[in-house]
């Protein structure tokens, strides 16, 4: 069963945050419905034996020693596009 | 200087000796990208004067007496790689004068290393994709053929002899892909060895980062210096397990090479015809072969679509205009945020985001998101059940030549083109593409798989095999002069 509602389609377009007119939900609906048809082998495996795998990489957690240690302003700043003197700039929002 | 006939390790041995400036060669492979990026649309953006100022700091550290791995070494960066010097645009216009505040963590390294940056390549619209024909500066040409896509712009900039290393990204095989289609090495490694800290992930399961390389001795360099623990990647613990693995092969006539008893397509393909010829080549080195099976390849296929498209869906939900990109003015912040969106995703991305939404609602989790985590076991299991009967598996990378640059391309084409590259993806093992031949005047690859953490085995094992494979290839195993 490949059908999905053109209501299903602007549900799904909502709760993604993305404006779409109509042109594109009909081009939308219509691939939909064949991508679903294509995934149609996949809902006809056997998987009895198998859980859903949750975590791909199988890695163990990072676990680092159970230490405190000292956050510095400089390494609190690097990542962002402008800092000074222990202060994210940002541009001004009130006029 | 033609870098299709110098490798990245002879160019660094120049270089280290000061036979070479990496400033006088870094002039003449910027003008050489300016000058073919005009036919082949392979750069968002070329590298100027920091490019320069990155070679004169090698040259200064190359007279204090410093050796570098990569020195003056030049580089090609994915579009999808934060590096502060040049616009990151993940392929959308949204992001055309974004310049990120800090550099990727595998960048960082090689510029370590000496290597210079050329120039970021062309990507999908946020890095989904393999074919850039979702860039909203249209596809990069195949050097060996303009009418059709190279894959990966970072593989045509190697092709072209622009640039000797290429940093890559890989998520359903894009990577592997784009080598194959340009004709030269493509190394994924294992899931958890490379940090992508500062790569745009759309996918956490699956995005990985790599390198491309004109010739193969200078993969284990690259990876070398890659790879690694970083704590602002924590799948990279799993580097923790890396020296417990075998690292090399001394003796080939240990080694067993299994290949896909079943491959799709008529027995007149001549995909499957090069598969065939080269365990022939490789059998004569000493090889054993073993037949093995990957029953669900085709349902691997479909499982990674909607998996890959649920973490699209969540993973592309902070560019919204706000936290990330530029906004478009709208009546309410509902509106901005709907009204940007649009305007920042196209092509797959948006079919994900709209996609992904759809296979995370209660009933698409129930039919479809749940049941490819469970065939996400099932292939992995497979693949694991494989590798007690082989040490490498030999397999094709695409089902297909390039995709034509006008994009005359059926969707369902498109889904199917990651058929051979997706086992990888699920399962995080290493994969290398080694140019083994042509089909219709095309490069066509083949992929190593090697076992997860396996990569130094697997770059060890290929290096022996791939004269075998690749007889023709200049200045192999000396990296030319």
């Amino acid at each position: 069963m490949a059908d999905v509602s053109i209501e299903e389609l602007i549900k799904a377009a909502e709760i993604a945050k993305i404006e779409l007119n109509e042109d594109e939900l009909a081009r939308l609906l219509a691939q939909l419905i064949a991508y679903k048809k294509w995934l149609e082998p996949l809902l006809e495996v056997n998987c009895s034996a198998y859980e859903p795998l949750l975590f791909g990489h199988g890695a163990l957690n990072a676990m680092r020693e159970d230490k405190a240690e000292q956050n510095t302003l400089q390494g609190l700043g690097y990542y962002a596009a402008n800092y000074e003197d222990g202060f994210y700039l940002v541009p001004p929002i009130i006029e | 200087m033609n870098l299709k006939t110098i490798s990245a390790g002879r160019i660094a041995d120049k270089v280290n000796r000061g036979e070479l400036k990496a400033r006088d060669l870094a002039e003449i492979v910027l003008q050489n990208a300016r000058e073919l990026n005009n036919k082949l649309n392979i750069f968002c953006s070329i590298a100027g004067a920091e490019a320069l100022e990155q070679a004169s700091a090698v040259d200064q550290k190359i007279e204090a007496g410093i050796c570098l791995p990569l020195a003056g070494v030049p580089l090609a960066v994915k579009d999808n790689f934060m590096y502060k010097a040049l616009p990151t645009t993940l392929g959308s216009s949204q992001f055309k004068s974004f310049y990120p505040p800090y550099n990727a963590a595998a960048v960082d390294k090689l510029i370590a290393a000496g290597a210079v940056v050329v120039g970021k390549t062309n990507v999908d619209n946020m890095g989904i994709g393999s074919t850039t024909l979702d860039s909203p500066q249209g596809p990069t040409l195949n050097p060996g053929d303009l009418q059709k896509v190279a894959g990966s712009a970072g593989a045509a900039a190697l092709a072209a002899g622009i640039c000797s290393l290429a940093l890559e990204s890989d998520s359903g095989g894009a990577l592997l892909q784009g080598a194959s289609h340009c004709g030269v090495f493509g190394l994924l490694p294992s899931a958890g060895l490379v940090s992508r800290h500062g790569l745009a992930v759309h996918s956490g399961s699956f995005c990985r980062a790599g390198v491309s390389a004109l010739f193969p001795e200078d993969l284990p360099v690259a990876l070398k210096v890659i790879s690694g623990y970083d704590p602002r990647d924590a799948v990279t613990a799993a580097c923790r397990e890396v020296n417990t693995r075998r690292d090399k092969t001394d003796d080939l006539s240990n080694l067993v090479v299994g290949y896909l008893e079943t491959l799709s397509g008529s027995a007149a393909d001549p995909r499957r015809n090069l598969v065939k010829d080269t365990l022939n080549r490789i059998a004569a080195l000493g090889i054993r072969k073993a037949a093995v099976q990957l029953k669900h390849l085709p349902e691997a296929l479909r499982a990674h679509q909607v998996i890959a498209a649920a973490e699209a869906s969540s993973s592309l939900l902070r560019y919204d205009g706000i936290r990330y990109g530029q906004a478009i003015e709208a009546e309410d912040l509902e509106l901005l945020y709907r009204k940007t969106r649009r305007a920042t995703f196209n092509g797959e991305a948006l079919n994900r985001s709209i996609f992904g939404t759809y296979f995370l609602s209660k009933d698409g989790y129930n039919r479809y998101y749940r049941q490819a985590l469970k065939v996400w076991t099932l292939i992995r299991e497979e693949l694991k059940t494989v590798f007690e009967q082989c040490d490498l598996l030999l397999m094709p990378v695409v089902r297909t030549g390039p995709f034509l640059a006008s994009g005359e391309t059926a969707y369902s084409d498109l889904l199917e083109n990651d058929l051979f590259t997706v086992p990888v993806s699920m399962a995080g093992n290493p994969a290398l593409c080694l140019p083994a031949g042509d089909i219709n005047g095309l490069p066509v690859g083949l992929q190593l798989i090697g076992k997860q953490f396996e990569d130094a085995f697997l770059l060890s094992a290929a290096l022996k095999i791939a004269p075998a494979i690749i007889s023709d290839l200049q200045g192999f195993n000396g990296g030319g002069n």
